[in-house]
C-alpha cells in the first residue's frame, strides 16, 4: 500500500489527469482509437521517467475506452470498437430525452468496471509474477504459443486470416539482430534495418496511419446529434442498488475476458450484454433502451482493461493490443518486461496500478464534464485533422531514434496495415505476435541449449505439455463441427 | 470481381510475397556452431507456414461466390481525393527526408495541400482562410513540442 500511495506523486497525477482527459477526448472522435492516441503518445514520452510515461499510457488506454461511449451515445457513432453495443441502448434513450441519464449510468458503470478489474489486478500480478519467476525456457515458450493461439481465434474475421496475421507479425519481428547470436539476419544487406524494425514506427504505422488510410478510402461519419442540455447525469443511491448487481457481474465478465491475450473489450462488452438480455426480467427492452444494456458492456469494457495488464505486468505477455504498445514503450524506455518487472522496475509496476485506480476514478468525472463539448471535437473536419496526425506520425517515427529511415519503416507499415484491414487480415494478432515472437524465439532457443538440441522438455515437463494441449485444442475447436459424423434424421 | 474479394486477394499476395522473400533470405542464413537450430531454421518455418496460409486464403477468396448484394466495381473518382493525399505525404516525406526547407515551412505546406486535397471542390475563400490558417497553427505547434520539449535534430 505504501509503494501504490508513493507513486501518486504530484508528477504523476498531472500525468494520469492529462492522459485520461486526451484519452476520453481522443476515444469520442470515431476512427481514431486508444492504440492510436497511445502510439502518437509514445514520442513525447521520451523526456519523461518510465514510471510517469506508463502513467501517462495506461491513463490514455483507460479514458479511451470510456470516451467512446460520449460519441455513441450523443451521436450514435462508438468512438471505439468496444462502444458500439452503447448505441443499441444509449442512443434511444438520448432521443427519448434521457440523455443525462444515459451518460450517468454508462460512466458509473465504466467507474465500477475499472475498480473491480484494479482490485483483481492488485490482487493477482504480484503473485503470478512471484511464480513465473521459477518458470524455466520451456515453460514461458509454452505459454507463449497458447497467447498465440488463443489470438488468431477471437480476433474477429476467419480463423485463417487470424493465423495469417499472426505469423506475418511474428515474420517480421525477425529481420534484426538474432537474439541468441547477436549477428544480423534477414537484412537484405540494408544497414538500417540491423536493429530490426523499430517498435514505435511499425505502431505507428499499423494503428495511427493505417486508420487515415481507412479513414480516407471509407466515407466520412455523418452523426446524427442529439441536442439539449445534459440533466440527471449524477445517480443516487437507489440506481446503484438498482444496477450494482449488473455492473459487477459485467465486470466479472470483463476481467476474465481482459486475461485472455488478444481478446479486446468488444468482445468483453458484447458477451456481458449478451448474458445480461438472458438474465433481464425485460428482455425486449434491450436495443430500445435499456438501463441494463448500457450498464452491462460499459462495466465490461472498462474491466476488461485490468484484466488485460494482469498478463502484462506479472509474465510481460500482452493481453490485447493496447498492451502489445504498452510493452513496446517499456522497451524503448529501457525496461524489460516479463516476471522480473515487480523485483527490477518496482517503481514502474506501481505507476501502472496508481495510473489504473485513479484513471477509473478520472472518467466518471470527465465524462460527465465533457460531454457536451467533446460533441463539438468529434466534428472536427476530417481535412485538418488527418493530415495533422499523419504529419505528427512522419515526425515521431523519426524522432525515436533521429533516423529517416524509420519514416519510410513507418509509411511501409501504414500501407501494409491499410492493406490487411481491408482485405479482412486482423491487426491485432499481427501486433501481438509481433510483439511476442522475440520473446518465444530466445526461450525456445535458450531451452534447446540447455536441453542440447531436444524438443523433449515440451512434453516431458508437465506446464509445457498443458500448454501445448491447450493451444492444440483452440486452434482445433473451431473445426470441430467438421469433424463430426452428420448426424440422420429420424423419422417418426 | 467485388471489391472486397480483390482487397483480401490483395493483401493475400502481398502477404506471400514478404513470406516469399524472407522465407529465401531465411533459407540463405547459415547456421551457427553453437546453436543448436541455428538463425535462419525458426524464421524458414514461420515463413513456409505463412507462406502456405497467404496461399490459402487466395485460393478460398478465388473461389468463394460473388456476394450479390455488393458492387462490382467501385464508382469512379472515388480514389482521387485519397490519391491525392497520399501523393502529398510522399511528397513531405520526400522534402522532409532531404530537408529541402526549413521544417515549419514544409510541414505548414503540407497540412494545407493535404488539407486542400480532403476539400470537395470548389473551395470557398472562407473555408481556404481557415484551412491555411489552422494547417499553419497546427506546424508550428508540432513543431515547437518536437523541437523544444523533446529537444529532437531535424537538421
Amino acid at each position: 500500500m505504501e509503494l501504490l500511495l508513493g507513486a501518486l506523486t504530484l508528477d504523476a497525477l498531472i500525468f494520469i489527469l492529462v492522459g485520461t482527459v486526451s484519452g476520453v477526448i481522443v476515444g469520442a472522435i470515431p476512427g481514431f482509437t486508444g492504440g492510436m492516441l497511445i502510439a502518437l503518445s509514445i514520442p513525447l514520452t521520451f523526456a519523461m521517467s518510465p514510471a510517469n510515461a506508463l502513467a501517462l499510457l495506461v491513463a490514455m488506454y483507460m479514458g479511451s475506452i470510456t470516451g467512446g461511449l460520449v460519441s455513441a451515445i450523443l451521436l450514435r457513432m462508438p468512438g471505439t470498437p468496444a462502444n458500439v453495443i452503447s448505441t443499441f441502448d444509449g442512443y434511444p434513450m438520448a432521443q427519448a430525452g434521457q440523455v443525462g441519464r444515459a451518460l450517468g449510468l454508462a460512466a458509473s458503470a465504466s467507474l465500477i468496471g475499472g475498480l473491480f478489474s484494479w482490485a483483481v489486478l492488485v490482487l493477482m500480478a504480484e503473485p503470478l509474477s512471484r511464480l513465473a519467476v521459477r518458470f524455466t525456457p520451456w515453460d514461458y515458450f509454452s505459454i507463449t504459443l497458447v497467447a498465440l493461439a488463443l489470438i488468431t481465434t477471437v480476433s474477429g474475421g476467419s480463423q485463417l486470416r487470424g493465423l495469417l496475421a499472426a505469423f506475418a507479425g511474428v515474420l517480421l519481428s525477425v529481420p534484426g539482430d538474432d537474439p541468441s547470436t547477436g549477428m544480423p539476419r534477414l537484412t537484405f544487406g540494408w544497414a538500417p534495418l540491423e536493429n530490426g524494425f523499430p517498435l514505435l514506427p511499425v505502431f505507428l504505422g499499423l494503428f495511427a496511419l493505417s486508420q487515415v488510410l481507412l479513414d480516407l478510402a471509407g466515407k466520412e461519419p455523418a452523426g446524427e446529434g442529439t441536442g439539449g442540455a445534459i440533466r440527471g447525469a449524477w445517480l443516487g443511491p437507489r440506481d446503484y442498488r438498482r444496477h450494482g448487481g449488473g455492473a459487477l457481474r459485467a465486470s466479472g465478465i470483463g476481467t476474465v475476458i481482459g486475461l485472455l491475450p488478444g481478446v479486446g473489450a468488444n468482445i468483453a462488452s458484447i458477451v456481458a450484454y449478451a448474458l445480461a438480455k438472458r438474465v433481464s426480467m425485460q428482455p425486449d427492452r434491450f436495443g430500445k433502451g435499456s438501463e441494463e444494456g448500457i450498464v452491462a458492456s460499459e462495466a465490461a469494457n472498462n474491466a476488461s482493461v485490468g484484466g488485460a495488464l494482469i498478463p502484462l505486468v506479472s509474465l510481460g505477455i500482452p493481453g490485447s493490443v493496447i498492451d502489445a504498445i504498452l510493452i513496446g514503450a517499456l522497451i524503448l524506455h529501457g525496461v524489460t518486461p516479463g516476471p522480473m518487472l515487480f523485483q527490477n522496475n518496482p517503481d514502474v509496476v506501481y505507476a501502472i496500478l496508481a495510473s489504473c485506480l485513479v484513471s477509473a476514478g478520472l472518467v466518471y468525472v470527465v465524462v460527465l464534464v465533457l460531454a457536451r463539448p467533446m460533441t463539438f471535437i468529434v466534428r472536427i473536419p476530417r481535412a485538418i485533422l488527418l493530415p495533422a496526425v499523419t504529419g505528427f506520425c512522419l515526425l515521431g517515427a523519426y524522432a525515436s531514434s533521429n533516423r529517416f529511415s524509420d519514416v519510410w519503416v513507418m509509411l511501409g507499415f501504414g500501407v501494409l496495415g491499410f492493406l490487411m484491414q481491408r482485405g479482412g487480415v486482423p491487426l491485432a494478432p499481427f501486433a501481438i505476435g509481433f510483439v511476442l515472437a522475440p520473446i518465444a524465439e530466445a526461450n525456445l532457443r535458450t531451452g534447446l541449449m540447455i536441453s542440447q538440441g531436444s524438443f523433449a522438455p515440451l512434453w516431458t515437463n508437465w506446464l509445457p505439455l498443458a500448454m501445448c494441449l491447450c493451444a492444440l485444442a483452440v486452434l482445433v475447436s473451431p473445426f470441430k463441427g467438421a469433424l463430426r459424423p452428420p448426424r440422420r434424421l429420424v423419422r417418426r | 470481381m467485388t471489391e472486397s474479394k480483390r482487397d483480401a486477394l490483395a493483401a493475400a499476395i502481398v502477404l506471400l510475397a514478404i513470406a516469399a522473400a524472407l522465407g529465401w533470405q531465411a533459407y540463405l542464413t547459415p547456421a551457427g556452431p553453437f546453436d543448436p537450430i541455428g538463425s535462419g531454421a525458426v524464421p524458414l518455418v514461420v515463413a513456409i507456414v505463412m507462406g502456405g496460409l497467404a496461399l490459402a486464403m487466395t485460393v478460398v477468396e478465388l473461389r468463394r461466390p460473388d456476394d450479390g448484394r455488393e458492387r462490382a466495381r467501385p464508382s469512379s473518382g472515388a480514389w482521387a481525393r485519397p490519391a491525392a493525399f497520399c501523393a502529398a505525404t510522399l511528397a513531405f516525406a520526400g522534402a522532409f527526408v532531404t530537408a529541402l526547407a526549413p521544417l515549419p515551412v514544409l510541414l505548414g505546406g503540407y497540412l494545407i495541400g493535404a488539407g486542400l486535397a480532403l476539400q470537395p471542390l470548389p473551395v470557398s475563400r472562407g473555408r481556404l482562410a481557415a484551412i491555411g490558417v489552422s494547417a499553419l497553427g497546427i506546424a508550428l505547434a508540432i513543431t515547437w513540442v518536437f523541437t523544444h520539449v523533446l529537444y529532437v535534430d531535424f537538421d
